[in-house]
């Protein structure tokens, strides 16, 4: 009998089969390309899947009216992250950003600090590799304790996270400096580890009465293994 | 209709001989149609019907020209043209008595495709570049400066940002930017807090300033 290609599942006929089965040698194999490049396509402005069939590396087409009132653009997204507690995160293709997911409450790893009620922690890619972030996470109560890491997220996952170790200033609030004004109340700063355990660390060097942590401004570029170059 | 449309090669006996030229090579040849383009610019995709763009490619702007054709389950339609995805710099006009710090004028600019909003640009706190107040919040921006609809996502958003001196001792410290929405007038304002030692910061650059509306 002959033998089945690894990638499309193509049969390939032997000296033993008979050339004579055309179903077998010809069609199906015809059938099989066809079925496997039937994409999903997502309605216009609809949020791209969080859940179902797809492995990372899919394909979606989000059929978005071109240059639409909310300058929305037809567009191929591959799945790039797919975690249960940081969410799924499609990488776009024709368009520049992906829709902005809001990160599940379940990321938060240190009890004492939880998602921003009002400004939702959400996470974007773009096409040209880069990973940007936005939104608040808070401390339950206030009073972030100065000169201590927290461990405040849990471990980033492959792509989403930076290709090597990240240290970024970060704002926190509400904003009271110490009472001499001296340099260093700078804020926080937040460390993403391209690996490991202890993955995303809040620094605060204010003087322990804020609350909330801001990620506005946060993006990296992480596309060593996914980037779409124009 | 599938991404690839072929004929089905019928068997014999209902067709005694495959007919290799209307079903099998056809498929050859949507095979061959369909796998090209991906790596085409679009002046290469008259064999598929798709219209042909007449943008020079741009390798420093990507999203400017027409791209690739992409494959919406039903037709091919013509991707990227984002040509305008980059509003103009804007200048952002200054509250009294804060002033643009000279040779820095405070500008803003919209993406309006990724509804994204940057700033650069670094303001003083008054005439003489005196110090900022530490630890006091100053609103910046006019009332007509920046409307609401910039406001930031859950309108609220803080910042790090430099400050710079021209005068006194070495100081190395930092600002926090807050962009809000406000009312009375409804506006978007951005403030600034100096957050160094008393007496230092004659200016504070908003420059990496960057935030996301809706």
């Amino acid at each position: 009998m002959g033998t089945n290609t690894t990638n499309y599942n193509l049969f390939m006929p032997d000296e033993e089969d008979s050339m004579a089965d055309v179903v077998t040698n010809l069609t199906e194999n015809f059938q099989k390309i066809e079925n496997r490049n039937d994409i999903t396509v997502i309605a216009a402005g609809a949020a791209l899947p969080q859940v179902g069939d797809y492995e990372v590396g899919d394909r979606v087409f989000r059929n978005d009216v071109a240059g639409g009132p909310t300058v929305t653009w037809p567009s191929n997204y591959i799945l790039v992250c797919k975690d249960a507690n940081w969410g799924w995160h499609w990488r776009p293709i024709q368009q520049m950003m992906s829709p902005w997911v809001t990160i599940p409450a379940t990321v938060i790893n240190d009890a004492n600090f939880q998602l921003h009620p009002t400004v939702p922690l959400q996470i974007a890619l773009d096409s040209r590799g880069f990973c940007h972030w936005r939104g608040a996470i808070r401390r339950t109560t206030a009073g972030i304790p100065v000169a201590t890491s927290f461990t405040v997220f849990k471990t980033i996952p492959e792509g989403i996270r930076p290709n090597v170790d990240l240290m970024h200033t970060i704002a926190l609030s509400p904003i009271t400096g110490s009472s001499t004004g001296k340099a260093g109340n700078i804020g926080g700063r937040i460390f993403l580890a391209q690996s490991g355990a202890s993955s995303v660390r809040v620094f605060n060097s204010n003087n322990g009465v804020s609350q909330n942590v801001w990620f506005d401004g946060l993006n990296y570029n992480n596309s060593a293994h996914w980037y779409f170059s124009g | 209709m599938a991404y690839f449309d072929f004929n089905y090669v019928t068997d014999p006996p209902n067709d005694e001989f495959v007919d290799e030229v209307g079903q099998l090579n056809d498929n050859w040849q949507e095979v061959a149609d369909k796998i090209n383009p991906f790596n085409q610019k679009p002046a290469d995709f008259t064999g598929i019907t798709v219209p042909v763009g007449t943008e020079a490619f741009d390798p420093e702007h990507v999203g400017s020209e027409d791209r690739i054709a992409v494959w919406n389950g039903t037709t091919w339609i013509r991707s990227l043209n984002h040509t305008t995805s980059w509003d103009t710099w804007e200048l952002v006009p200054v509250r009294a008595p804060r002033l643009i710090r000279t040779g820095f004028p405070l500008v803003y600019r919209l993406n309006q495709v990724t509804r994204r909003v940057v700033l650069m640009g670094g303001v003083q706190f008054d005439a003489g570049a005196g110090p900022w107040t530490t630890n006091t919040t100053y609103e910046i921006t006019t009332d007509a400066a920046l409307p609401v609809s910039l406001a930031p996502v859950g309108d609220l958003s803080y910042q790090q940002a430099a400050t710079g001196q021209v005068t006194g001792a070495n100081q190395f410290a930092s600002a926090i930017i807050e962009i809000k929405a406000a009312t009375g007038p409804d506006r978007t304002a951005i403030s600034v807090r100096y957050q160094g030692d008393a007496g230092g910061g004659n200016f504070i650059m908003l420059d990496g300033i960057e935030w996301w509306y809706e």
